[in-house]
């Protein structure tokens, strides 16, 4: 026992300590994203906000009613990209009026246009409320409005986010079966920021998470 | 058959008692050299075998890398353009010099009659740029689109294709033919109406051509 006990004791004190894994800071791996010239996303789940960037530059500050994660949350700060954007419902495709409409704009010194309807554009408040995010490296984001003025309009969503819930919920007990299933993180907003927000990211945008 | 008491009577025995000093002593001796090696570490010695995760270094100070987070930020003046709310800033460091109202891309799209599979999205393209030119009384060099918009057929001869005072007093150009321009259609200004290029009344259209030099830093989102 005490020949057992020295031997375990020797190994102990003579072992080398395992060497030290170089993961990037989350300052380090923001700061890579600053160099490119692609606008970044930084999700700063402690401080409750979403800031979109550019090196190193707040363009918009988007905050966060509340945050919640369906399946295991991610351990540490992790970069993520962006590869689709997918709404509950789409924006609808605007095509410029036709020819017959525009010969009324006759170019010249002044404001002719004062008399012509506003021409068809795609405007942040034709943007969806709730969506999916989809990320190649196995995280998916779901936007929703933490919730809306009118009652119907309230009930619709808050049974919208029950149901994406249930389905998200429903995927990651893959991970039960052995399989690997990526976790959902659920950013509630005000509905402004959540079609704001849509508006924003644009695949191949990089997301920093700061869990 | 061993007496009831027998047990007891091992474990008061002077023969465990030094087993057990020994054994004491022995893990005194492991703690001793173990926070000797390692005398910043604050973890038990037996908590090695408990986290199996190696220990995890910062690569770099926080200090250092905020400065080259300000290294990297547009030095000078430059220009910060909002396509959800068509509002354009020009700043200097922190500090907002300018802003106005603008008119970016309508995001919509143009099929091409003559090729199914050609079209256009007339989207104002989001990121960095950089402004490459400035001109002064510019024309525009109609593109295919803009005589697909209008019913027209396209032109052969690029003189044909030149229009001049509409894009306003000056143009500034950041690549792939977007420019910052004039309007002749100052009450959309504030709207997403444009083919992808900014456009801005002609007061602030001159305040950025006389203070935002070439090569200053632009920033679409």
């Amino acid at each position: 026992m005490w020949v057992g006990l020295c031997l375990s004791g020797t190994e102990y004190a003579t072992a080398l300590p395992a060497p030290a894994r170089k993961t990037p800071s989350p300052l380090n791996m923001e700061l890579s994203m600053a160099k490119t010239k692609a606008l970044y996303m930084v999700i700063d789940i402690p401080h409750h906000q979403a800031v979109l960037k550019a090196r190193g530059i707040v363009l918009r500050t988007f905050p966060l009613r509340e945050i919640d994660w369906i399946g295991d949350p991610i351990p540490q700060s992790s970069s993520f990209h962006l590869t689709t954007k997918d709404p509950m419902v789409s924006p609808l495709s605007i095509s410029p009026p036709p020819a017959s409409d525009k010969t009324v704009e006759a170019k010249s010194e002044e404001d002719q246009s004062a008399t012509l309807p506003p021409p068809k554009a795609q405007t942040v408040s034709d943007m969806p409320l709730r969506y999916e995010l989809v990320f190649q490296d196995g995280i998916v984001v779901i936007v929703q409005p933490h919730h809306l003025p009118s009652f119907w309009g309230n009930a619709f969503q808050q049974l919208a986010n029950w149901t994406g819930r249930v389905t998200a919920n429903v995927s990651t007990w893959k991970e039960s079966f052995g399989q690997p299933s990526e976790p959902y993180l659920v950013l509630s907003m005000e509905p402004i920021d959540a079609q704001a927000f849509y508006w924003a990211v644009l695949p191949p945008m990089p997301w920093l998470v700061f869990p | 058959m061993s007496h009831p008491n027998s047990r007891h009577s091992f474990f008061n025995s002077p023969f465990f008692r030094a087993i057990i000093g020994l054994t004491l002593v022995t893990l005194l001796g492991i703690t001793a050299a173990s926070l000797a090696s390692n005398p910043t570490s604050h973890k038990a010695p037996f908590q090695k075998n408990v986290s199996a995760s190696p220990p995890v270094k910062v690569s770099a100070q926080p200090s250092l890398i905020s400065n080259s987070m300000r290294f990297l930020a547009p030095k000078g003046i430059y220009v910060v353009i909002d396509t959800a709310q068509n509002r354009l800033e020009v700043r200097e460091g922190e500090k907002l010099l300018h802003t106005a109202v603008a008119s970016t891309g309508s995001g919509a799209s143009l099929q091409d009659p003559r090729k199914p599979n050609k079209g256009w999205v007339f989207e104002t393209p989001r990121g960095v740029y950089a402004i490459l030119s400035k001109i002064k009384n510019p024309a525009w060099v109609k593109p295919d689109w803009a005589f697909i918009e209008e019913g027209e057929s396209i032109p052969t001869k690029s003189q044909d294709r030149i229009e001049t005072g509409v894009l306003g007093d000056y143009a500034l150009g950041f690549g792939n033919g977007y420019f910052i321009h004039g309007t002749l259609y100052t009450r959309l200004l504030g709207t997403n109406v444009t083919h992808g290029c900014i456009r801005l009344g002609d007061t602030d259209l001159e305040y950025l051509y006389r203070h935002v030099p070439t090569g200053s830093t632009l920033i679409i989102y």
